[in-house]
């Protein structure tokens, strides 16, 4: 028995060192203890006026953070598709459209859906400083009669 | 005029050297495939132990960061053999931490998706708490399993019937 506690505790301390080595590494590791903090949302949260406003005087880059199928029915005109479900995938692309300095809303499909605040999270853990949020999503921009591209 | 003759005891070292083996390559490769996703994609995974509502807050990125790698050793040493009672004892012990996660979550009523194989927070079969639940008491079965192959009294039994064996033939 003394063994297998010797092992599992050999193999539980390599873990972390190899983990922590890897996650030094990268080139964008996770911070080692995040900011998870009462479950925040980075950046600000925005109405549906006011990203109304921000669009109309294009003053930032919208983020559509639901799936390519939901994007290609019906997105704010002239926003990027960054899926909650394929961020690695996409964000190669989106690096190199959008520079870190500028302001991004990151919506979703309505205020239920928690992809909008996880994306901003990612963003603003891939060195993006100024997020909002538009909490609302795509129903609320609906309801109100803003202009759609499909 | 040049018949095998098969006794019980031959048969018997065989199928359990062949369950051994096939448990050890099966959960050694189960580990190493669970954790791919979650090395390949950190920050996705640590949205999935957030998802949890279970680990302190301040844990979550160390616990996305360190997790995967306790997986990926756990399966490599099944898998080769070295240190294996300490990874199987390890492999049994996050089965059961696994489990019990799962259930507390079903009990509140939590909306989440297992992690396990994906970190996709869409609700695929596999990832379904339930069918995760089930399917770690199984893991831990067949590990608990590995495990008793694994004891000396086995090894003991094992050497007996091969002697045994090669004594008939």
């Amino acid at each position: 028995m003394k063994k297998i506690v010797i092992e599992s505790a050999l193999i539980v301390m390599l873990s972390v060192f190899v983990g922590c080595v890897v996650n030094i590494s990268r080139e964008k590791g996770l911070p080692f203890v995040g900011e998870w903090e009462n479950d925040t949302i980075p950046g600000y949260i925005i109405d549906t006026k006011t990203a109304y406003t921000i669009w109309k005087e294009q003053k930032a880059v919208f983020v559509d953070a639901r799936s390519k199928q939901s994007f290609e029915i019906d997105h704010i005109p002239g926003a990027m598709n960054l899926p909650r479900l394929h961020l690695e995938e996409y964000i190669a692309g989106f690096f190199s459209s959008v520079d870190t300095d500028r302001l991004l809303v990151v919506y979703c499909s309505s205020e239920d859906c928690s992809d909008s605040k996880d994306v901003a999270r990612y963003l603003k853990w891939r060195n993006y400083k100024r997020i909002c949020v538009f909490k609302g999503g795509i129903m609320a921009w609906e309801e109100h009669g803003y202009p759609l591209e499909e | 005029m040049g018949r095998t003759r098969v006794s019980a005891g031959g048969v018997e070292t065989f199928m359990r050297a062949f369950v051994y083996w096939f448990l050890r390559i099966f959960l050694g490769s189960l580990f190493i495939f669970s954790c791919i996703h979650k090395i390949a994609d950190p920050y996705g995974f640590a949205l999935i132990v957030r998802n949890y509502q279970l680990t302190p807050l301040y844990l979550i990125n160390f616990v996305a960061i360190v997790l995967p790698y306790v997986e990926l050793l756990c399966g490599l040493m099944i898998l080769f053999g070295v240190w294996r009672l300490g990874a199987l004892f390890l492999v049994e012990l996050m089965l059961a931490f696994f489990s019990v996660l799962i259930a507390v979550n079903i009990l509140r009523g939590i909306d989440f998706t297992c992690g396990c194989f994906s970190n996709s927070p869409q609700k695929v079969f596999m990832e379904l708490p339930m069918v995760a639940l089930v399917r770690d008491i199984i893991l831990m079965a067949m590990g608990g399993y590995l495990f008793k192959l694994e004891q000396p009294y086995f090894k003991k039994y094992y050497i007996r019937s091969i002697a045994q064996t090669n004594r008939e033939a």
